[in-house]
């Protein structure tokens, strides 16, 4: 019987090992642009309608990353299973395991910066965009390469970020809705390229 | 046709080109090297002699399982293969019969132990 458990755990790995040379193919470009178009449109509207503190401008872009992260999920599950068939769970169980610690660590900083230091509200913005490189720069291995390129360019945008809103004295939407546009819409871009060539 | 409804042992899915041991051996080398390997290579992994796997490598050619892609590298010959969409898709398909097959085995092998277990 041991035997048996050993020869369903090497399948399994056999699996995983194939999963992690295979270009994963579950990010839909729909989805992604979309995210995008929400974080301008967010941008958009904040810019009309200003948030009355800090915690309010966040608390709105929360809410909008959370809606995304359903939307890209949702779409990712299903396409990787009809794109990826037998291979779909790996190849999800990987995915999550190369973003998942980016996604705490921008969790965790958000839990910070809300409950213990107040006063460094000002740095989340530029400290996700941060974190949305670090994951994509995990992920990049089972995307297309092009991905490593959107991966720096959000780097780039985090630390521009964190001096630009520390030296003005509020938090501007922008600061949020340009990276975020520009980078989903580049992202889609990719998937697209990535899906048209196979 | 025949109808595997009412024959589970048939496995049908166990695809013969596949099932054979040093075949097995070169299908499971190239699934984890998607930019495929050295016919030198797949020499040491499957532990075959050059007229052994040249056959089975034909084989496999034949069943559209794999590619190869003769060439030259520093004026020497180099053999390459690789699998095709259509080698990846059968393998997976074995995988998952084989994990199949050896699940039921497991599952009758843990009922059978707890039946001699009971007391009389």
């Amino acid at each position: 019987m041991q035997d048996l458990d050993k020869a369903l755990q090497q399948i399994g790995d056999i699996r995983s090992q194939i999963a992690s040379s295979t270009e994963f193919h579950g990010f839909g470009p729909a989805a992604v642009a979309t995210t995008g178009v929400m974080a301008l449109t967010i941008g958009v509207w904040q810019h009309l309608q200003p948030p009355a503190s800090t915690t309010q401008y966040l608390l709105q872009w929360i809410v909008v990353a959370a809606v995304c992260s359903i939307i890209v999920g949702s779409e990712m599950y299903s396409r990787s299973r009809h794109e990826h068939g037998q291979l779909a769970a790996a190849l999800l169980v990987r995915a999550l395991e190369q973003f998942l610690p980016a996604f705490a660590c921008g969790f965790m900083l958000t839990a910070f910066c809300f409950l213990v230091a107040p006063d460094t509200l000002w740095m989340l913005p530029g400290l996700w965009q941060v974190c949305v490189a670090l994951g994509l720069f995990s992920a990049a291995r089972n995307l297309s390469p092009t991905i490593k390129l959107i991966a720096a360019f959000y780097f780039v945008c985090g630390f521009t970020v964190l001096i630009l809103s520390h030296q003005a004295a509020g938090l501007s939407p922008w600061l949020m809705a340009i990276p975020f546009f520009a980078g989903q819409l580049m992202m889609a871009c990719a998937l697209y390229r990535q899906r048209r060539n196979g | 046709m025949t109808d595997t409804s009412n024959a589970p042992y048939a496995f049908e899915g166990l695809d013969r080109v596949i099932h054979e041991k040093a075949r097995l051996g070169i299908m499971t080398s190239l699934i984890s090297h998607p930019k495929g390997l050295a016919f030198t290579d797949l020499k040491k992994l499957c532990d075959l002699t050059d007229g052994n796997l040249s056959r089975h490598i034909s084989v496999l050619q034949e069943a559209g399982l794999i590619n190869v892609k003769k060439g030259y590298l520093n004026n020497k010959p180099h053999t390459t293969c690789a699998l095709t969409a259509k080698g990846k898709k059968q393998f997976l398909k074995y995988l998952d019969v084989l994990e199949g097959i050896v699940e039921n085995a497991n599952a009758t092998a843990k009922s059978l132990k707890a039946t001699n277990r009971k007391p009389a």
